[in-house]
């Protein structure tokens, strides 16, 4: 009887080691080939600029640029100032005020002078009634308020689609600073290719850098241990993977942080769905579903130049809030659009892209936590080699340390940005402590995301804002 | 495969990619090095040169045998170019006068053609369109290389090219370029292009005359950049462009932009084909009513008024916009309006008293203290 059940359950972990040896061979070969392709593409772009392959003249896209904003009043104005120094012609800013509880449009109005107008709106996407609407016309640029009845962050930008004026818009987050430039660079995947629907921005946490007119002054990683690896974290996973994705229009996501769209193709797939809490990932799904269901020819571009600025949270419970908002969007993006998986009518999207985010970002918690509770019941039972589950950890944890830190650096060398030698050391200690223990507690955080769902799903996922250091 | 066989593999690409990354680290720091020490050493002998035009003199043949032999190379063309610069900032007329001397170097640099790849060709357009080296005057051999060099894949170098050849000022090689372009697969902005198409060194007239004699032999998009150079270029085609407004067999989208083009340069003659695209716009697509509404605003009559007031009640969101927006532009008074403002027409009324709205703040804004 005893032999039997030790029999079984050497079956199942005989199982459960094949299974994990090729989970782990698949998510190491695909870091692998992000971490590969991402440098080289840094280094060929940085190639590319030093030979002046690139647009000399000012060539311009006029674009909207929506912010949708809840309870900014502490950011908001600067954000705007930023925006209002971009290196731009043809542009316009749209803040949208989601019924926010403090005085966020009271501080726009007063910052920029601005004066209440009746302007009528083209509803072409649905979102709540408007409250009222303000408007700056002495700035560079046309400037407006819309402060609307609460609906959530996809309703805020649903009104923004409405109110503008241009035949492409980008979403910024209120907490954010865009690079003096990015508006040229997020628009020149437009100029390059008639077809492009969407463009993702890169995005860059902005904790530790003083930037003076949308221009990197000191660059420094940031002093909080937790945002600095996630900086880490970002070049590893978000640089490296978005670049590899780009590669074969396999993008799934475009940050709500910072993102261009065509207006048209947006409207007619609906808009942000106001029902999820993953919005930007939502929309760049249902983009890709709309287009290939259409036949029509689409590329979602990924533009690592354009560059986003933006807080990472530096208290672990802002993390772990921020960590289940997005799986929570994640698994409503990827369940509403299960039709897409393995179908090749979507090309390399829905075998790649969908494979990829369904095996190691949206299950990769419940693996986890499914392989801890495994290593336990083999204490239990004493069938498990120490010194090899030792070694394998370690093997796993340098390997993914230096991924990161190839990313990492080839950023920094890539976009002339200098670090000192305590940071390059600091980089080095930190990316062993993420692969090794920040990464457990996100993967713990997503696993139990669920909790609560219910009740926060339309609300605005916030994390403790501090102003940025803007000059 | 055992499984240690897989951790000494995943040992060897971290290894691997540690050496990649002090690799690049090096690599990079001793290209700027180098770079900045070979941008010395150009400078330098260029300053020797400069002083030689000052005092009357040629420049030397031994200089120009260093050049040809040193520039072949993408590295020292590189360093040439950032030495130029710098003394195009110190030394302009000097350096201006320099760059004429040295031409005969380039044409050996095109004939030859040792850029390995289209990345460092696209680099020798550059140079050749920034130091004006074939302005207003056409070397046919760097010429050549720049038409072929619209065949390229990369936008970045088809577009270096064309600006390159924009700056030789010459309308038939202007017209090769374009034809080349259109022939190709490739999509190349429109935007681009009949931007591109304003820098043009030369006689704007005469390449609007060339562009117009070859105009059928182009495609519609082609046409439309060819047209919307002649409506920003300021050039005067009315004629042209009222027959093909009127031509109802042209394409949709060249006749937008002749419609453009008389909001731009009012036209007696095109004044009753604006009118009817407002009119009669149930009959056709409503981007002619939506955009005859927006030309209008250089017509100001009487009748002009009526028919804008009445597509303040068109079903379409841009007919009425622009609309409203031509209407503001006569500065009529409220009682004029009245008709509208009172009638019970909601949508008319908010899109009207909006931009009558906008005229005030803006007005307001000028009025205010600097």
């Amino acid at each position: 009887m005893m032999n039997g059940l030790m029999d079984t359950i050497k079956v199942f972990f005989n199982g459960v080691s094949i299974f994990f040896v090729l989970y782990l061979i698949g998510y190491s070969t695909f870091l692998f080939l992000a971490v590969v392709v991402g440098s080289s593409t840094l280094y060929r772009t940085k190639q590319r600029i030093r030979l002046k392959n690139v647009l000399e003249e000012n060539y311009y896209v006029p674009v909207s640029i929506i912010v949708p904003a809840y309870n900014e009043e502490l950011t908001v104005a600067e954000t705007v100032r930023s925006l209002l120094a971009l290196d731009y012609k043809v542009y316009e800013i749209i803040v949208v005020d989601d019924g926010s509880k403090d005085e966020t449009s009271q501080t726009l109005i007063d910052a920029f002078g601005m004066q209440p107008i009746c302007r009528p709106i083209r509803r072409q996407v649905e979102c709540q009634p408007e409250e009222f609407i303000y408007t700056a016309l002495d700035r560079k640029v046309p400037l407006t308020l819309v402060r609307k009845r609460n609906g959530g962050k996809a309703d805020a930008l649903n009104m923004g689609i409405n109110v503008s004026q241009f035949p492409y818009f980008i979403c910024i987050d209120a907490d954010s600073v865009l690079q003096y430039d990015s508006l040229k660079e997020i628009v020149r995947p437009v100029l390059e290719d008639d077809n492009v629907v969407a463009v993702g921005g890169s995005i860059r946490p902005c904790n530790g850098v003083e930037l003076e007119n949308g221009r990197v002054k000191k660059y420094n990683l940031p002093s909080n241990l937790l945002a600095c690896m996630q900086v880490l974290e970002y070049d590893r996973s978000f640089l490296a993977a978005r670049i590899l994705f780009d590669k074969f229009n396999g993008s799934m996501i475009i940050s709500g942080a910072f993102g261009l769209f065509k207006k048209e193709t947006v409207i007619a797939c609906g808009g942000y769905d106001r029902t999820t809490m993953g919005e930007d990932m939502e929309l760049v799904v249902k983009l890709h579903e709309f287009c290939a269901s259409n036949d029509l020819t689409y590329r979602i571009r990924y533009a690592t130049e354009a560059i986003c600025w933006t807080q990472v949270p530096e208290r672990l419970h802002d993390l772990c809030t921020q960590r289940r908002r997005w799986h929570l969007g994640l698994f409503q993006s990827m369940t509403r659009h299960r039709a897409m998986f393995a179908n090749p009518n979507y090309g390399p999207v829905s075998f790649i892209s969908y494979l990829y985010f369904l095996l190691y970002e949206l299950l990769s918690p419940y693996i986890e936590v499914f392989g801890v509770l495994t290593i336990l019941l083999a204490f239990w039972v004493d069938l498990i080699n120490i010194p090899f589950m030792i070694l394998f950890f370690i093997i796993y944890a340098v390997f993914g340390s230096v991924l990161s830190l190839t990313a990492f650096f080839s950023r920094i060398h890539t976009i002339d940005l200098k670090i000192s030698f305590s940071d390059g050391v600091k980089a080095v200690l930190l990316c062993l402590l993420e692969v090794t223990c920040l990464r457990f507690v996100t993967a713990f955080t997503r696993a139990t995301a669920f909790r609560g769902y219910r009740k926060k799903k339309l609300q605005w996922g916030k994390i403790e804002r501090r102003k940025i250091n803007l000059k | 495969m055992n499984v240690e066989t897989l951790i000494y593999a995943y040992l060897a690409i971290c290894t691997s990619m540690i050496v990649f990354n002090c690799a690049c680290v090096f690599v990079l720091r001793s290209w700027d090095k180098a770079l900045l020490k070979s941008s010395s050493r150009m400078e330098a002998a260029v300053v020797k040169q400069i002083r030689h035009i000052r005092s009357g003199e040629p420049v030397d043949e031994a200089h120009k045998a260093f050049l040809r032999k040193k520039l072949v190379r993408t590295n020292s063309l590189q360093a040439f170019d950032e030495a130029l610069e710098r003394l195009m900032e110190t030394e302009p007329e000097e350096a201006g006068a320099y760059i004429p001397e040295i031409c005969p170097i380039f044409s050996y640099l095109a004939m030859e053609n040792r850029y390995s790849n289209p990345m460092k060709l696209t680099y020798f357009a550059y140079v050749i369109r920034k130091y004006r080296i074939i302005e207003g005057r056409p070397i046919p051999v760097i010429m050549e290389l720049l038409l072929e060099l619209l065949q390229e894949p990369s936008l970045y170098c088809r577009e270096n090219a064309l600006q390159a050849i924009y700056s030789a000022g010459d309308c038939g090689y202007v017209l090769r370029a374009l034809r080349t372009v259109d022939e190709n697969s490739r999509f190349h902005h429109a935007k681009l292009l009949t931007d591109g198409l304003l820098t043009f060194c030369g006689d704007r007239q005469e390449l609007a005359q060339t562009l117009w004699d070859a105009f059928d032999d182009f495609s519609v998009s082609m046409r439309v950049v060819i047209l919307d150079f002649i409506r920003f270029g300021g050039v005067d085609r009315k004629e042209e462009l009222l027959m093909l407004l009127a031509d109802s067999s042209s394409d949709d989208e060249i006749r937008f932009s002749c419609i453009r083009y008389f909001g731009k340069y009012p036209c007696k003659r095109a004044y009753p084909l604006l009118i009817d695209f407002v009119e009669r716009s149930g009959q056709r697509r409503w981007e002619y009513a939506a955009i005859a509404a927006s030309a209008l605003a250089s017509y100001q009559q009487d009748r002009t008024v009526d028919v804008l007031k009445k597509a303040l009640s068109s079903s379409n969101w841009y007919v009425r916009f622009n609309a409203a927006r031509s209407l503001e532009h006569f500065q009529l008074t409220y009682l004029e309006l009245s008709d509208v403002m009172e009638s019970n027409d909601r949508y008319a009324r908010e899109i009207l008293q909006y931009q009558m709205n906008l005229k005030k703040a803006e007005q307001e804004k000028e009025a205010m203290p600097v």
